[in-house]
C-alpha cells in the first residue's frame, strides 16, 4: 500500500518536473495585445497616449477584461487558463502581455477568449485579483463589471471628452463577447491587434460620446468591439 | 484497506463536526427559517473578519470629509435605518432621493436596494461610498486611507492573515459583519417557537389572522418579505418621479415596482416606503385600505380592495408591533465598537 503511494508520488514529481523544465526551455508562450488606431500604435512604451490627430482627438484609456482564455485544436479545448480574467490596460504595458503557462506543449489552431465577464461571475459577490472592484472596472450605482472602457478627447463631444463604458450581463443587455482568432503553434509570442478605428467612428462624428449604462447601445458597440481583435504578424 | 477507509472517514467526520460547531457560533439559522441565500462557503465568517467589518461600518473614514459612516444612516436603535427624515441625509447635508431601508437578515436577501440595483451583499457598500449625496468617496481612496491608518492594517492582518488591504477583503469583511445582523427574537418569533409563557393577545392573534389574509403574499413569514418587487399602489411622487425597478430592467412591466421591505422591527423603521412618505403605521394601513392607486401596473394581490374595520386596523397594528425585537435593537455585538476606536486614539 504505502509503496504504491511512494511510487505514485515519485512518478508525479518526475512528470511535473519535466513539464516545468519544458516550460523553462523556452516553450512558454504568450499573447501580446497591441492597441491600434487606423493601423498605428496608440500607446508608446511608457503608457502615455499621444494624440491621434492634432488636439482634436485622442485615446487616453483602453481597458478590458480578457476572460476564460483557452486554446483550441479544431473544436477541442486543449488548454485553458487557470486565471479567470486578465484586466488588460493599454496604459500599463505589462498587462498587454498575457502568459499562457504550460501551453507551449500543446498543438492548437486557435485561441478563444471572452471580452468581458460572464453573468455567473457578475452575480457571485466580490472577487479578488484583477476582478477586485478596486480596479475601477465595476459600476457602483448598480452591480456589474464594466467589460471595456475606452476614454479620451474628441472636440466634437460635449466637454471635449468621450467615455465608453461597455457592460451589462443580464438577459438582452448581456454584452460579453466571444472572440476567436486563428493561431498556430510555432512562435513564442502571438500578437493580437486591437483596431479601434471602427468602434470610435461614431465618437469622432460626435454622435456617441458617452455610454455609461447597460442597454441597447452598449450591446451594439460591444458587438463591434469583438471585431477589434485580429491576428498580426 | 478497510482500516484506512475508516480512519479517513473518522477524520473527515471530526473535521466536519468541528467546522459546523465553529460556524454555529458565528451564524445560526433560526429554527424553522429557510436556508440563507448568501453563500457562506465563499466568505467564511470569522470573529476577526466580523470585527473588521463592524469597525468599517461605524467609521466615517469611508466618506470624503470623514463625517458620515454607514451607521449615520443605518442606526442600530432604529433597526439600522434612520428615522428623523424621509429621504436620507448624507455628506455636506445633501439630501438623497430615497429613504434608507432597515437592515437585518441580509443572509436571506435577494436583490438589494429599493430598485434591486445591487445583486449581491458583497458589492453593496460600493454604492453608498461612491454616491455623491451619501459619502461622495471612492473605494480606491477609502483603501488608501485605510492603509495609512493606525488601526486598520492590524485589523486586516487579524482577519485575513496579512496586512494587505484590498477591495475584496474590505468588502468581504463588511459583508461578514452585516450578515451577523440577524433579528429573530421578536415576540412573534417566540410565539412561533412555542416558548413557554409567551402568547399573543387576542388583538395580536386577530391581527396575525388579518395579516395572513391580506399581506402575507408579499410580506411572507418568517422574513416578512418574498425578496421580490411589487407595486403597492402608492401614487408617484411628482417631484422625485422615482420609477423604481424599471430604472434597472427598463421593462415596461416594472414601473413603480419597489422592493418589498421586511416588516421586522417596523415599529422603529419609520418613516415608511421608499421615499419615507408615511410617518405612522396607521397611515400605512389606511393606504392599503383606502389609498391604493389603481393602474395596469398595480400588483395583482392588491387589486381586490382590502376592507378593515377600525378595530381590525388596531389589531393589525398590534400584530405588527410583535415584530419588534428588543434583543436585536440592543445587541451589543452590533453596536459601535468603542473599544477599537478608543485604543486607536491612545496610540
Ligand atoms: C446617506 C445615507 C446612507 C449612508 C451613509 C449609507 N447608506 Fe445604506 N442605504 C441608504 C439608502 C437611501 C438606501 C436605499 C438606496 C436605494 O434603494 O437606492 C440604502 C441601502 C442599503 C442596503 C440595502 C438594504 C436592502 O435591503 O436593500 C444596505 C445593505 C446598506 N444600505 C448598507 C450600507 C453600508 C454598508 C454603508 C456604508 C458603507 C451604507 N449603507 C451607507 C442610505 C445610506
Ligand atoms: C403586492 C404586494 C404587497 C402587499 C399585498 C402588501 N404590501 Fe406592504 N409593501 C409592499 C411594497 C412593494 C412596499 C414598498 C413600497 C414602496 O416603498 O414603494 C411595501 C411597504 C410596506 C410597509 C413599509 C415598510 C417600510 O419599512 O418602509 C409596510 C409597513 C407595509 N408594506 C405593510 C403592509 C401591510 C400591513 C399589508 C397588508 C395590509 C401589506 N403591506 C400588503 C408590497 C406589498
Amino acid at each position: 500500500m504505502s509503496r504504491a503511494i511512494l511510487i505514485l508520488i515519485g512518478l508525479f514529481a518526475s512528470v511535473s518536473s519535466t513539464l516545468y523544465a519544458g516550460d523553462k526551455k523556452g516553450q512558454s508562450i504568450a499573447i501580446v495585445f497591441r492597441p491600434l488606431y487606423n493601423g498605428k500604435e496608440i500607446f508608446d512604451t511608457s503608457g502615455t497616449s499621444p494624440l491621434v490627430s492634432g488636439d482634436t482627438f485622442s485615446i487616453d484609456q483602453i481597458r478590458f477584461y480578457c476572460s476564460d482564455l483557452c486554446l483550441l485544436n479544431g473544436e477541442d479545448v486543449v488548454w485553458h487558463d487557470k486565471e479567470k480574467s486578465h484586466l488588460v490596460d493599454a496604459g500599463n504595458s505589462g498587462t498587454l502581455h498575457v502568459n499562457l503557462p504550460g501551453a507551449g506543449r500543446k498543438y492548437f489552431t486557435s485561441v478563444r477568449f471572452n471580452l468581458g465577464i460572464d453573468s455567473t461571475t457578475n452575480v457571485s459577490g466580490v472577487l479578488g485579483g484583477d476582478l477586485d472592484p478596486a480596479k475601477g472596472m465595476y459600476w457602483t450605482w448598480q452591480s456589474g463589471y464594466i467589460n471595456l472602457k475606452i476614454e479620451g478627447i474628441c472636440s466634437k463631444c460635449d466637454g471635449r471628452k468621450y467615455r465608453l463604458h461597455l457592460g451589462g450581463y443580464a438577459g438582452e443587455n448581456a454584452t460579453i463577447q466571444s472572440v476567436s482568432i486563428p493561431m498556430l503553434p510555432g512562435d513564442r509570442e502571438f500578437v493580437i491587434g486591437i483596431e479601434t478605428s471602427e468602434i470610435l467612428h461614431s465618437v469622432r462624428d460626435g454622435y456617441t460620446c458617452s455610454i455609461m449604462i447597460p442597454g441597447k447601445q452598449a450591446v451594439e458597440l460591444s458587438a463591434l468591439a469583438a471585431k477589434m481583435f485580429m491576428p498580426l504578424k | 484497506m478497510r482500516k484506512w477507509l475508516l480512519v479517513f472517514l473518522l477524520t473527515g467526520a471530526a473535521a466536519g463536526l468541528s467546522f459546523t460547531r465553529k460556524k454555529a457560533a458565528l451564524f445560526r439559522v433560526p429554527d424553522g427559517w429557510p436556508a440563507p441565500t448568501y453563500n457562506f462557503a465563499n466568505n467564511r465568517l470569522t470573529n476577526e473578519g466580523i470585527l473588521l467589518g463592524r469597525a468599517l461600518f461605524y467609521d466615517p473614514i469611508l466618506s470624503a470629509d470623514s463625517t458620515i459612516s454607514c451607521a449615520s444612516c443605518h442606526l442600530q436603535y432604529t433597526a439600522f435605518t434612520h428615522v428623523d427624515h424621509n429621504l436620507s441625509h448624507g455628506i455636506y447635508g445633501r439630501i438623497g432621493t430615497r429613504n434608507s431601508p432597515a437592515i437585518s437578515n441580509l443572509a436571506w436577501s435577494g436583490l438589494l436596494m429599493w430598485d434591486g440595483a445591487v445583486n449581491h451583499l458583497d458589492v453593496q457598500p460600493l454604492a453608498p461610498i461612491a454616491n455623491r449625496d451619501e459619502m461622495d468617496f471612492s473605494l480606491d481612496s477609502s483603501l488608501i486611507r485605510l492603509k495609512r491608518s493606525a488601526l486598520y492594517p492590524s485589523l486586516f492582518r487579524n482577519a485575513f492573515g496579512d496586512t494587505t488591504i484590498t477591495g475584496e477583503r474590505f468588502l468581504r469583511s463588511l459583508s461578514q459583519f452585516m450578515l451577523t445582523i440577524v433579528s429573530s427574537n421578536s415576540k412573534y418569533d417566540r410565539v412561533m417557537r412555542h416558548e413557554r409563557g409567551i402568547e399573543f393577545s387576542q388583538q395580536e392573534q386577530n391581527g396575525l389572522k388579518l395579516f395572513r389574509q391580506h399581506c402575507e403574499t408579499c410580506h411572507k413569514e418568517p422574513l416578512f418579505t418574498t425578496s421580490g418587487f411589487a407595486n403597492n399602489g402608492l401614487p408617484v411622487d411628482t417631484l422625485l418621479r422615482d420609477q423604481g425597478r424599471m430604472r434597472i430592467t427598463g421593462k415596461p412591466s416594472d414601473p413603480l415596482h419597489f422592493k418589498i421591505p421586511s416588516l421586522r422591527n417596523v415599529e422603529f423603521s419609520y418613516p415608511y416606503m421608499h421615499d419615507g412618505r408615511f410617518e405612522r403605521l396607521q397611515q400605512v394601513i389606511d393606504h392599503y385600505t383606502s389609498g391604493i392607486r389603481h393602474s395596469d401596473v398595480l400588483s395583482q394581490e392588491l387589486r381586490e380592495p382590502i376592507v378593515l374595520s377600525a378595530n381590525e386596523k388596531v389589531d393589525m397594528i398590534a400584530f405588527l408591533l410583535t415584530l419588534t425585537d428588543k434583543a436585536f435593537l440592543y445587541d451589543t455585538s452590533f453596536s459601535y465598537p468603542r473599544f477599537l476606536f478608543i485604543r486607536q486614539t491612545k496610540e
